[in-house]
This record gives structure tokens, sequence and C-alpha cells, in this order.
């Protein structure tokens, strides 16, 4: 029997992923009189570095004696709005394992790496005790930084080729880094061409906290002992110097607020009656009003 | 705010091919919905569990084995155990007719062979969302 709180969890999630209030007020209710030692580690990287396969590697480790959930998001077609999420593929030898839960997303062609309702779905990991959240941005942009404020750790995976994908990304992506990891390391001489790179940025770009750089071979499991160690300095480093995540809490708190008045005042939008909207189109058609002063009218009899 | 029809895509059994199941997947998705594909020889354990937790409406499964008098039945079952049997199932692959009518009263709800026309996945689904 597959245990009731992962249905319950599931079933949560999608509740929480199409943004109802009901579900988000329950969730925070939840977790105000809770002390959540969840720890977030954000996954991001150019498509195909091995970000999935990684995960799976973390996971083995992890799960041994933790909790872990991962978020795994891959893009909405543009044309569509469907999405087809594969992750999954790379990890399913823990289907089954009852300490771990794996749930894709499609970012729903929200801009960022990651989905809008991406953060809360975190929280109701956190909710649920969870040791662990791993989440997988999409991957695909050169401006994935929302990771960095829902994560305590970032991971910035490339492949041995990433010469030219450092330089498409700039500076942003690289900021973020807590954990630099160079993946298929299994490909030689690649690999230690692109570990110089990052040392020299790391060197340029002096910070607080010097982001370490890992070798791994995600598909050999090499070089995973290492980077779970790295993270672990980390988060002992968060833990010492809690000034350093003002700055990250800081940008959390904004997003969130933002995206919270946001869904709130799309939910007044739908409130209009569609009757009193179709005089107001009407009338704009016909050019007796003008699209501001119909919304304005519009707007006025739902908020407050 | 309305959600998306999401759809776990499955290859069952040993076979070692997922070309079919990667077109279904495609078509869905090219209709609007979440597929969730979970890649070759998965077991009906690993199928429910990853239907479970990614909350899906359908389980999609194709098979070329010839092992679906099984392996359908089993992961019915598995489903049902766990009071989770408001999720619909679906097959393809290479089924015999012969074989539909058991595999339907085991509550597989639609068996599609080898040639259907996508659209009429497509359909399928939507129909029953
Ligand atoms: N040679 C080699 N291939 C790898 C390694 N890690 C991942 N891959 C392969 O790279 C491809 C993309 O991996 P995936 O984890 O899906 O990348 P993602 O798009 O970043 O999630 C797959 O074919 C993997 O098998 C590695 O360490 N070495
Ligand atoms: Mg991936």
């Amino acid at each position: 029997m597959i245990d009731k709180s992962v249905i319950e969890i599931s079933r949560f999630i999608t509740k929480v992923e199409n943004q109802d209030v009901e579900a988000l007020e329950v969730l925070e209710k939840r977790l105000k009189e809770k002390d959540t030692k969840t720890r977030v580690i954000g996954i991001t990287g150019p498509p195909g570095a091995g970000k999935s396969t990684l995960t799976n590697c973390l996971i083995r480790k992890l799960s041994k004696d933790s909790k872990v959930a991962v978020v795994a998001i891959d893009p909405a077609s543009l044309f569509s709005d469907g999405a087809l999420l594969g992750d999954r593929v790379r990890m399913q030898e823990h289907s089954t394992n009852p300490n771990v839960f794996i749930r894709s997303l499609s970012n729903r062609n929200c801009l960022g790496g990651l989905s809008a309702a991406t953060p809360d779905i975190i929280r109701v990991f956190m909710a649920y005790d969870y040791d662990y959240v791993i989440v997988e941005t999409v991957g695909v942009g050169q401006d994935e930084i929302d990771i960095v404020k829902f994560s305590d750790t970032v991971m910035l995976v490339l492949h041995p080729a990433s010469g030219d994908d450092m330089q498409a990304m700039k500076a942003g992506v690289m900021e973020i880094a807590d954990v630099f990891v160079v993946n298929k390391c299994d490909i030689k001489n690649e690999a230690e061409k692109t570990f110089n790179v990052i040392e020299y940025w790391v060197r340029m770009n002096p910070r607080d906290w010097n982001p370490p750089i890992v070798k791994t071979s995600a598909i050999e499991g090499e070089g995973v002992d290492i980077l779970i160690e790295k993270l672990q300095l980390h988060h002992d480093f968060i833990i010492e110097n809690p000034d350093i995540n003002f700055r990250r809490n800081q940008l959390r708190a904004k997003h969130e607020i933002t995206q919270k008045m946001q869904l709130l005042i799309e939910k007044k939008i739908s409130q209009i009656n569609p009757k009193e909207y179709d005089i107001m189109l009407e009338k704009v058609i016909k050019n007796q009003t003008r699209p501001l002063e119909a919304a304005n009218h519009l707007l006025k009899g739902v908020l407050l | 705010m309305a959600g998306k029809i999401r759809v776990l895509i499955a290859k069952p059994g040993l076979d070692g091919h997922d070309r079919g199941a990667k077109v279904v997947a495609q078509a869905l998705k090219d209709a609007g919905m979440e597929v969730i594909y979970t890649g070759l020889r998965q077991t009906p354990e690993q199928i429910v569990n990853a239907a479970i937790q990614e909350d899906v409406s359908f389980i999609g499964m194709s098979i070329l084995s010839g092992a679906h008098n099984t392996l359908f039945p089993k992961v019915m079952k598995l489903l049902k155990e766990n009071d989770c049997d408001n999720i619909k199932v679906f097959g393809g692959g290479v089924i015999p007719a012969d074989d539909i009518p058991f595999l339907k009263e085991n509550g597989v709800m639609e068996v599609f062979g080898p040639g259907t026309p996508l659209t009429e996945v497509v359909k399928f689904v939507k129909e029953n969302a």
C-alpha cells in the first residue's frame, strides 16, 4: 500500500498548482506554527547538462536516511500550452521508494525558470516535513534566476563543452551559483577546460562565500559524495552567517507579495459580471468608451 | 483557475522501444495537455506510484511485448488497492482484438489498436477528462 499521505500531498499540490486560494490559505495556516527544517536545493544549468541524472544521484544518497522531494520543471509549449515532462525518466529507480516524492511541473509559460506556483509547491513539502526539496529548473533561459529566491543552496550544472554556454549565460546565472558542478567528467579533456574557465571566473568575482567547483560523472555516480559534502559546507555557512541570507529573503518576500497580489487581483477580475463586461466590450468596439475607462469601471465594481 | 489535464504515458514490460509511446505523448502535448513520460521498462508498481505522485487523471500504457493480459490487470489492481481507481487507464501497442474484452472487464477504459489515428486518442482523453 502506498502511504495515504502521499495521495493527500499529491492532490494538495494540484490545488496549489492551480493557485486555488483556499488551498493556499490552508497551506499558510499549516506553516504558521511550524519551524521547518527543510533544505531547498536548486539545480539549474543548460539543457542536457545532466541536471536530472545528477538529481537521481543525490536522491540515491540522501533518501537513505531522509525524506526527499523533487520538483522538476519543464517548459510548456508556446503554441498549445501543453507540456511534455520527461525528467522522471532519469529517476525511475526511486519511483517506489517511500522516502522519495517526485513531481513534474510545466512552467506554464512563466519566465524565470520556475512556474508561478513552484514556491508554493516547495512549501507543501515543508508543511509535510520533507528533509530536502530538490528543484530542477527549466534550464532553457539565460535568466533563470528566480530559483535563488527560493533555495538555500543553488547548484549550477554545466557540461564539459559549456564554454559557449557560459558566454551566453552572462553574469546573472553564474552569480547565483553557490556550488558549480562540471558534469560528464567521464569526457576528459573538455571537462578540464570548463573547470578552468569557472575557476578563473570565481577568482575574478570574489564573494563572502567562494563557490566550490565539483567535478562529477552523474552517469557513473562519480563525485557525488564530494558534491554532497560541498552542499553541506554551504548549508553550514549560511547557518553561521544569517545576514548573508538577508538579501535573499528580501528578494523572496518581495516576489511572493507581488505574486500573491497579482493572484488576488486576477481572482477579482474573474468575478466581473460577464453581462457588464459585454456591455463595456460593445461600447469599446463602437468607440463610445475608451479601454482604460472601461477597465476602470469594471474593476470598480469588484475591488473592495 | 482551471487545471490542466495531466496524463502519464508509460511503457511497461521488457520490449525495448518506445517510439509509439512518444508519438502519443507528443500528440497529447500538442492538444494542450501536460504529459508525464516515465521511460522504458516500468513495473506496474512504478507506474502506479508515479501516477499517484503526479496526480494524473489518466494512465496510457503502450505494450508491444504481448504481456498486456498480465500488466493491465496488475495496474488496475494496484490502483484499486490504493483507492485511486478514479485514474482512468487506456492502452495501445499491439493488442489482439480478441483480448480487448478481457482487458475492459478488468477496468481498462479503452484500447487502441495499431494504426489508430492520434486524433482519436486525443478525443478520447478530452471527452473523458
Ligand atoms: N557521458 C555522460 N553523460 C551523462 C552524464 N550525466 C548525464 N548524461 C547524459 O546526458 C543526457 C542529458 O541528461 P539529463 O540528466 O536529462 O540532463 P538535463 O536536461 O540537464 O536534466 C542524458 O542522455 C544522460 O544520460 C555523465 O555524467 N556523463
Ligand atoms: Mg532534466
